[in-house]
Formats: structure tokens, C-alpha cells, sequence
């Protein structure tokens, strides 16, 4: 009987073993690497972000070493030197990602950098189409100069952006697809910031700061916003999508408000609102809401609660400020490599 | 006198001398008064909350937008900073004070719009910290400027940046002696670092797009460019840092001094369509380039294969016109260089 049970467990374990998922390789991909059809060895890694993707299996992790990507030699176009990421016609993207796999830097967004041409066909530098799939880690992410480009579009379920920086951007990250999590960002000098465009999104731990329109554009149903900033942008955050939450976030100094809503069951909790309207002092608005939007525990800017300058207004009949937070709190961005 | 003494002595001067420094409040939700400055009562702009400020204080400025709060692209109006008009500047430190934000970079941005961002001239004052830095931003000027005679300055734990298309030559220029500058990023298609001066020191930042000068006898380490490059001159030395994918060399000197510059990663460099005098090969694949009489001593390090310097995928180390190169031995793999993160 004894003999029975030790055989049972044996075959069970086995069954486990065979049915957790393969650990995937890792892939290189650094800037004295190589394209050739064997690259993407630690010994001898690809030049290109693409063609160790292309040498990937789903499962596995594409690693990237410091240096440029992208536009190699700074012309402005694609192709003329070795090791330039091709431009894909297709998506009209740089970096095309179609299989299960995670891109990550070794040195982190510091040290990584994904530099876009300057063609007018280029729509995006990253596109992520596979489910699960992920750009950037927290301290592992790329510094992208998007030329004008979305920096990454995240159109597939469950996609992940992480730990990245980008600059000029018209949009720094687009999520299109459902419940695409973006994490421990920060979008510069952009039009947008971050586009949550697909349902139940999550942007956590990011900023938007000096973008021209607005930091945060929600336009998917429960789009979650959490411990973000968006300083000195157009708009701070624009939600036109039902449901979701604000919460614990930073919108501060942005020219013209620093939220708008559409939808009263938009959760506005636990934020800070201060210095936004500055283009038009009349409205001096932190929120424009309808009305029954519940706003509740957040700081203004008063101990007072919303009010006209030093503090921010709330602008919207009925609206639910009460009770307010009588001081601001620390963010709680991590720090990124 | 001994050692409790000492001890005792050395605690009761600390604790006076923290009792004579007081800390300044900025913050978004604060007015520019007579009198502001107070946790309860901050000033809305920084200029206002340094002016209120005594040698030895620090400013303590919390998060959101500072500079050009209406967006009509001029400085000086009320809660705006630029009220010194004398430095042409947004925020001029003119006392030692340490200048730090609450929340850090990604929270707290100063624009500088059509002017430099934050001039420095007192000795001895602090820019930013990690982790309570700022985000600097500026359209055709300096992001931060130390002048010759303010030695002494930490600037550290800042985001650099400029608006599309505005033109930078460097984001960040300290021209002054013992200064540190640690923990920066700065990013910028042309604008860069320029760090001279007497045992100034650059540890642990990151340039992106432009150039990195060093002058003087300044030190650099653990510094990334990625780039047009590392222009080194006089008795600068650079080591331990990461120098790849720019389009000029990874290194260039043309002074008739030796450039101390070991323990570098080299790869990637010289992409650049650079047009050079005639007959000149130019920076092409270029790790390090000495030019003239310059020496540059790149020893231990590592230049994109485990061979040492040569051709792609590994960097040359590049003599031209009467340079010298000293590379033996080569590192035969890659150097770690260690950036800290911040917020």
C-alpha cells in the first residue's frame, strides 16, 4: 500500500512537472552585437531588439544591453546601417512583438535607448499584439524618443508597460487592449502622456509632466488610475469612459484642469489637486464633474477644502467633496533606473 | 581633550548649527506674500521662497509646476518665477541653500521657458538630491548653470529636458571647482553635460543625445553617454563608465595631455555621418580618438569583444594626426557600470 502511494505521488509530481509552462531562454540583443540567423546568445547577441524577437520563442525573455536602438547612426531613416531595427509596414512600428514573450533592458531606461527615425509612416516604435505579452520592467525599462510616434501601443489583453521613459511622443503610451496594466512610467514633452483606450486598464506609479494636451486620457469603461502625477500638462487627466477610479494620485499645476469627467460613477478618492487652471484663472478648476460624482478624501489645495486660489475648485453642481483631506500626502512613485 | 569631549564638543556644534538652519516652503497650493515661506503659508513660487530664505536654509518645494504658470510664455508675473530679472534666469541661487523637492523629479517640474532654468552663483549650495530632485525644463537655454565662482555645489537627482524642437547646446553647465553632479539624467536630442573645474566630480548620470565635456581636472564616473560622446580635455580623466552607441567616438581629446580614461565599455561609437576635414578619417567606429597630441590611457577597457579594440562589432581605438591610444590590457568583458534609480 505504501509502495502504491510513493508511485501515485511520483506520477502526480510528473503530471505537474509536465504541465507548468516551459521555462523560457533569454535572449540578447546589445549594441556591439551582430544580426545574423544564429544571434541571440549571451555570447553573441543580436544587434537589433528585432531580430532576437524574431529568434524568441514564446515563454522566453528578450534581454537588451545599454546603448541605441533604433536609429543607429542618427540620419533620421532606417536601414541604411547594419543592425537598425527594420520598420514594419505592417504596423508601421519599429518594434513588433507577436509572440508571448517579455523585453526588458538589462541596465535599465538610463542606459537603453530606443530612438525613432523620422518617417512620416513610422505610427508607433513598440506595438505589443500578443496577450501577456510585455515591454520594460520596473529598473529595466528603455528610454524611448519617439519622433513624434506613439512610444508604445499596448493593443493586446493583459499587456504590460513597465519602467520606461519617453519623450515626444504624440501619445508616450496607447493601451488599447483589456486590462493592460502600465506601471512606473514617466511620458515628457509629449501631446498625451498615457491613452488607457481598452476596458479595466491600470496605470500605477506613473507621470505625465509638460505634455501639451492632456497626462492621462481614459476613454475605456474601468480604467483605474493609482498613484500617478501628471504635473504641468494641458489637462491633467481626461476620463470620457464610465466607471473607474482616480486614486491616490498627484494632478497638480496643469494649465487648464486637473480632472475631467463624464460619468458620476467615476471614483475620484485619496488625490491631491492643486495649482490646476492656471491658463484660466477664472475657473481655477482641480475637477470639472457631474453631478452625484462622489469625491471624497481628497486635498485641494486649503485645509479648507475646494475653494477659489491657493486651493483648486471642484466645478460641477452636486458634486460630493465631503469629507475632504485637510492636508496633501507624499506620492508614492518608486524610484526607476 | 578627549575623546567624550570631543565627542560632546562635536555634537553641541551640530546641534547649533542645525538650530540656525530653517527650512522654506514652495509648494503649488502656497502665495507669493511678504512674508510666505512657512509650512502653513508657502510661497507659490521658488524664487519668492529663496528670497525668503537664509544662508545655510533649505527650500523645500513640493510637487507640481513652477515657472510659467499661464502659459503666455513669459516669466515674472505673480506666482511665476523669473523675478530676479538680473541672472535672465527662472530661479537664481544667489545664498547657499539646498534646493530640494518633496516628492522628487517625476512630481516637480521647473520650466524655464525663453530663459535658463536655475543659475547658481553661491558657493556651497545644493540642487536636488536623489530622490528630491526636480524636473528642469528649458526651450533654447540652460537647464542649470553653476558659474566659476560658486565651488562647492552638489547638483544631484534632476531630470534634464527641452521642449521639441527647441535647440540646447548643454542642459547642465558647472564651471566651478569641487562641485559634484550625481544621479542626473539628461535628455536632450543635442544638449548635454559640461562638468570643469578643479576636482569637480559627475558620478552616476546619464546623458542622452549630446555630448559630455570634461575640462579642468574633473572626474567622471560611472557616466553613461549615449550620444555624440565624451569630449575630454586638460587634465580630465573618465573611468568606469559606459560610453556606447554614440555618433561620434566614445571618447575624443585633442589637448596635449594625457586622458586618464580606464576601465570603460567602448562599443557601438562612431555611427554617426559625420563630415570631417579632408584626409581626415573621421571618428568612424571609434571607441576613443586622440588627436594631435593628445594621449588618452584606455587600459582595462572593454570595447565590444573579448579581442580588444578592433574593428565592428568592436570599437578601434582611433590615433589620428599624431594622437597615441594606450589600450593593453584590454578588459575581456563588459565593465558594470552602476546608475541608481530615482524618482
Amino acid at each position: 500500500m505504501a509502495r502504491t502511494r510513493i508511485s501515485v505521488g511520483i506520477v502526480l509530481a510528473a503530471l505537474v512537472w509536465i504541465a507548468a509552462p516551459a521555462r523560457g531562454d533569454t535572449l540578447y540583443a546589445a549594441t556591439h552585437g551582430v544580426d545574423d540567423a544564429g544571434c541571440g546568445t549571451l555570447e553573441d547577441p543580436c544587434r537589433s531588439i528585432s531580430l532576437a524577437i524574431d529568434h524568441a520563442s514564446a515563454g522566453d525573455i528578450v534581454e537588451v544591453g545599454p546603448g541605441r536602438y533604433g536609429d543607429v547612426d542618427g540620419d533620421g531613416l532606417l536601414g541604411l546601417r547594419p543592425g537598425e531595427e527594420p520598420f514594419d509596414e505592417g504596423c508601421g512600428c519599429l518594434v513588433l512583438v507577436e509572440k508571448l514573450i517579455a523585453i526588458r533592458s538589462r541596465d535599465g531606461a538610463a542606459a537603453t535607448f530606443l530612438v525613432g527615425p523620422t518617417l512620416p509612416a513610422l505610427l508607433q516604435l513598440v506595438t505589443l499584439r500578443e496577450p501577456g505579452s510585455s515591454f520594460g520592467e520596473r529598473n529595466r525599462g528603455f528610454t524611448i524618443l519617439a519622433g513624434g510616434a506613439v512610444g508604445v501601443f499596448a493593443k493586446a489583453t493583459g499587456a504590460a508597460v513597465a519602467g520606461n521613459v519617453i519623450l515626444y511622443a504624440s501619445r508616450g503610451v496607447h493601451a488599447s487592449g483589456e486590462a493592460v496594466v502600465v506601471s512606473d512610467n514617466r511620458v515628457l514633452e509629449s501631446e498625451v502622456g498615457f491613452q488607457l483606450e481598452g476596458p479595466r486598464s491600470l496605470a500605477v506609479r506613473n507621470a505625465a509632466l509638460s505634455n501639451t494636451l492632456q497626462g492621462f486620457q481614459v476613454s475605456g469603461a474601468d480604467g483605474v488610475l493609482d498613484s500617478n502625477a501628471a504635473v504641468g500638462n494641458g489637462a491633467g487627466v481626461v476620463f470620457s469612459s464610465t466607471g473607474g477610479a482616480i486614486r491616490n494620485s498627484t494632478l497638480a499645476g496643469n494649465r487648464f484642469f486637473g480632472a475631467n469627467l463624464v460619468d458620476a460613477a467615476t471614483v475620484v478618492e485619496h488625490s491631491t489637486f492643486y495649482g490646476n487652471g492656471t491658463q484660466f484663472d477664472v475657473l481655477n478648476c482641480g475637477l470639472f464633474a457631474p453631478a452625484g460624482t462622489v469625491a471624497t478624501g481628497n486635498y485641494w489645495g486649503s485645509p479648507f477644502g475646494p475653494g477659489d486660489d491657493p486651493a483648486d475648485r471642484v466645478c460641477g453642481e452636486d458634486v460630493v467633496f465631503e469629507p475632504f483631506a485637510t492636508k496633501d500626502s507624499a506620492l508614492k512613485l518608486k524610484p526607476i533606473r | 581633550m578627549s575623546m567624550r569631549s570631543f565627542a560632546l564638543l562635536l555634537l553641541l556644534t551640530l546641534t547649533a548649527s542645525a538650530a540656525g538652519a530653517a527650512t522654506r516652503f514652495a509648494a503649488n497650493d502656497g502665495v507669493d506674500t511678504a512674508t510666505c515661506g512657512s509650512k502653513a503659508a508657502p510661497c507659490r513660487s521658488i524664487s519668492r521662497a529663496i528670497a525668503h530664505a537664509s544662508p545655510g536654509d533649505t527650500v523645500l518645494v513640493g510637487p507640481g509646476y513652477y515657472g510659467n504658470l499661464d502659459g503666455d510664455e513669459v516669466l515674472g508675473e505673480d506666482g511665476e518665477e523669473g523675478q530676479v530679472a538680473s541672472c535672465s534666469c527662472a530661479v537664481h541661487v544667489d545664498r547657499r541653500i539646498s534646493l530640494l523637492s518633496r516628492d522628487g523629479a517625476a512630481a516637480t517640474v521647473i520650466d524655464g521657458v525663453e530663459a535658463s532654468v536655475i543659475i547658481v552663483d553661491a558657493p556651497g549650495s545644493e540642487i536636488g538630491r536623489r530622490n528630491a530632485g526636480f524636473t528642469i525644463r528649458t526651450t533654447n537655454f540652460l537647464g542649470v548653470g553653476v558659474q566659476r565662482g560658486a565651488t562647492g555645489v552638489k547638483l544631484a537627482g534632476n531630470l534634464l529636458t527641452k521642449a521639441p524642437g527647441a535647440f540646447a547646446l548643454s542642459l547642465a553647465v558647472v564651471d566651478s571647482d569641487a562641485s559634484r553632479v550625481a544621479d542626473n539624467r539628461i535628455l536632450s536630442p543635442d544638449g548635454g553635460l559640461a562638468l570643469s573645474g578643479t576636482a569637480s566630480v559627475g558620478q552616476r548620470n546619464s546623458v542622452f543625445g549630446g555630448t559630455t565635456e570634461i575640462n579642468g581636472s574633473a572626474v567622471l564616473t560611472n557616466h553613461v553617454n549615449v550620444g555624440r560622446g565624451v569630449l575630454a580635455f586638460g587634465e580630465a580623466s573618465v573611468t568606469r563608465s559606459l560610453l556606447a552607441g554614440n555618433l561620434g567616438a566614445g571618447i575624443l581629446s585633442t589637448d596635449a595631455t594625457t586622458i586618464r580614461a580606464d576601465r570603460n565599455n567602448l562599443y557601438g561609437n562612431g555611427t554617426g555621418d559625420v563630415i570631417g576635414i579632408p584626409g581626415d578619417p573621421g571618428p568612424f567606429n571609434c571607441g576613443v580618438r586622440a588627436l594631435a597630441a593628445a594621449t588618452i590611457e584606455s587600459t582595462h577597457s572593454f570595447w565590444g569583444t573579448f579581442l580588444g579594440p578592433g574593428i565592428d562589432p568592436g570599437d578601434e581605438a582611433c590615433a589620428h594626426d599624431g594622437g597615441t591610444v594606450v589600450t593593453d590590457p584590454p578588459a575581456r568583458k563588459e565593465i558594470r557600470v552602476r546608475l541608481r534609480p530615482i524618482r
